[in-house]
């Protein structure tokens, strides 16, 4: 029976072949992960030109870099939806000076992580995944870790968001984070 | 740094990944982690875990007209040396219009129009931007996209992905090799109705300026474009457009550890004296290259 490559597999190719400046792998390499991309920073950025900038400053960074993507990197997609995340935070902090905060965002729930036929769960034993932690964590913790991951606010707009002082919200921060490090080490 | 505990190291690690470090402490970090391994990984380690939350995304499809603009970019690229590079061969089947990588556009200005592919520049080969997956792109909205690319990347890696199949590079003189690429500086400058993406390689004399939305400017004024290095002393890059984009020459600019974007508005040519006259409308800490 032929080894049918795993998705994580067949973007570990493509990356190597851009590495290799192999342009129509770069190409399956964006129509496979841009969407996701995408998502990412339009959830952050809010503003559609705004993403659509980044998402073109992110692809041109991982054409520059894909040969810095290792297998202990973690999965392929997510190596690069962090380089697109960091994009994004870098791209707040400075227009975050300029504009004034949007209206309150409820708290997201992470989506449902039962397996499914999109999903490549990758578990191992003994290995708590972050949400399941997150689970754990005191509400108030878990609510500024989560705004923090999806909206990318400070601990400023946090203190903003939700009414809280600066030192509340930075303990909560300090705490859930060290929670969740006890959690994961578990 | 050193001196710190691996809980306090840890903590800065979580903090960066999660983004709750900012600023100077932010930076201060990334070029830490160049050195020091240890801090390396246990940021490696965060990223992971926190990877989890990306299914948290949903995904949006881009716009057909961002992969030619990408594309146009990767091509301007500098091309980074290769440790083992043999002549990539064009197979026949390969359609004869896509463009050799390596050739340097000349500068224009041109305008953008979304979902249009951007005008041949004058010395560059004709050459239309790959085509061919836009209607399977809108006839799977909503199918996540990995799916779809397996049956083609199978068949890719079948027939040995690493070099037959891919552009012909052709590289007429040799290629430099690139030991340290200069800095980019990047400036994002937001004002209501849209924004500005100003962008100059040090040493380059050169500043690229692209604009999105339409700025709003009162009509009586033009937003002048400023560099505030290290001394604080604000240096004039010129006029900003109100649309499109453009590319210019500009001063050698002095080397700078966190350069400031700055707009300020003027008089219809500028400000007469040299330095800004007008209200400061926006400015941006420049991003170094990524």
């Amino acid at each position: 029976m032929p080894h049918v490559p795993s998705e994580e597999e067949t973007l570990a190719a493509l990356l190597r072949a851009t590495a290799a400046r192999d342009k129509r792998a770069f190409r399956l390499l964006y129509e496979a992960t841009s969407a996701h991309l995408m998502g990412l920073l339009v959830r952050m950025l809010r503003q559609r030109d705004w993403a659509e900038e980044a998402l073109q400053d992110v692809y041109l960074r991982i054409w520059n870099r894909a040969d810095s993507y290792a297998a202990e990197k973690g999965h392929p997609l997510a190596w690069m939806m962090t380089i697109a995340r960091y994009r994004a935070l870098d791209l707040l902090r400075a227009r975050r000076e300029l504009v004034s905060l949007d209206e309150p965002e409820s708290t997201p729930e992470p989506r449902d992580h039962a397996p499914g036929p999109d999903d490549e769960a990758v578990t191992q034993e003994g290995l708590h995944r972050l949400d399941q932690c997150l689970e754990g964590l005191p509400g108030e913790q878990r609510d500024v870790l989560l705004l923090a991951y999806y909206e990318g606010y400070t601990h400023t707009e946090l203190s903003t968001r939700l009414g809280k002082p600066l030192g509340t919200v930075k303990s909560w921060v300090r705490r859930g984070l060290q929670r969740l490090q006890e959690c994961l080490d578990r | 740094m050193s001196r710190l505990s691996p809980q306090a190291r840890e903590h800065l690690a979580a903090s960066y990944v999660l983004g709750t470090l900012t600023g100077p402490a932010r930076r201060a970090f990334e070029r830490r982690c160049e050195q020091d391994a240890d801090l390396a990984r246990r940021r490696s380690r965060w990223e992971r875990a926190f990877a989890d939350l990306q299914r948290g995304f949903t995904p949006v499809l881009p716009r057909e007209g961002l992969w030619a603009q990408i594309e146009q970019r990767a091509e301007r690229a500098p091309i980074r040396p290769e440790p083992s590079v043999s002549a990539l061969a064009r197979p026949a089947s390969v359609p004869a219009t896509e463009a050799p990588a390596g050739v340097t556009p000349v500068l224009v200005a041109r305008r953008d129009r979304p979902g249009q592919p951007a005008p041949a520049r004058a010395a560059e080969p004709s050459a239309p931007p790959v085509r061919g997956r836009s209607t399977r792109r809108s006839a799977s909205a909503g199918v996540s996209p990995l799916w779809r690319v397996w049956a083609i990347a199978a068949s890719l890696l079948a027939t040995a992905l690493g070099g037959v199949l891919g552009w012909q590079l052709t590289r007429p003189e040799p290629v430099p090799q690139v030991v340290e690429a200069p800095i980019r500086y990047v400036g994002v400058l937001t004002v209501d109705g849209g924004h500005w993406v100003v962008e100059t390689v040090e040493g380059s004399g050169v500043l690229k300026i692209r604009t999105r939305g339409s700025p709003r400017i009162p009509a009586r004024n033009a937003p002048e474009l400023w560099w505030i290095g290290a001394d604080g002393t604000p240096r004039s890059l010129g006029l900003l457009p109100r649309e499109g984009e453009a590319e210019r020459a500009i001063p050698a600019l002095p080397g700078a550890e966190a350069p400031v974007f700055a707009v300020s508005l003027e008089p219809p040519t500028g400000s007469p004296s040299g330095k800004p006259t007008g209200r400061v409308i926006t400015q941006f800490p420049a991003l170094t290259d990524l």
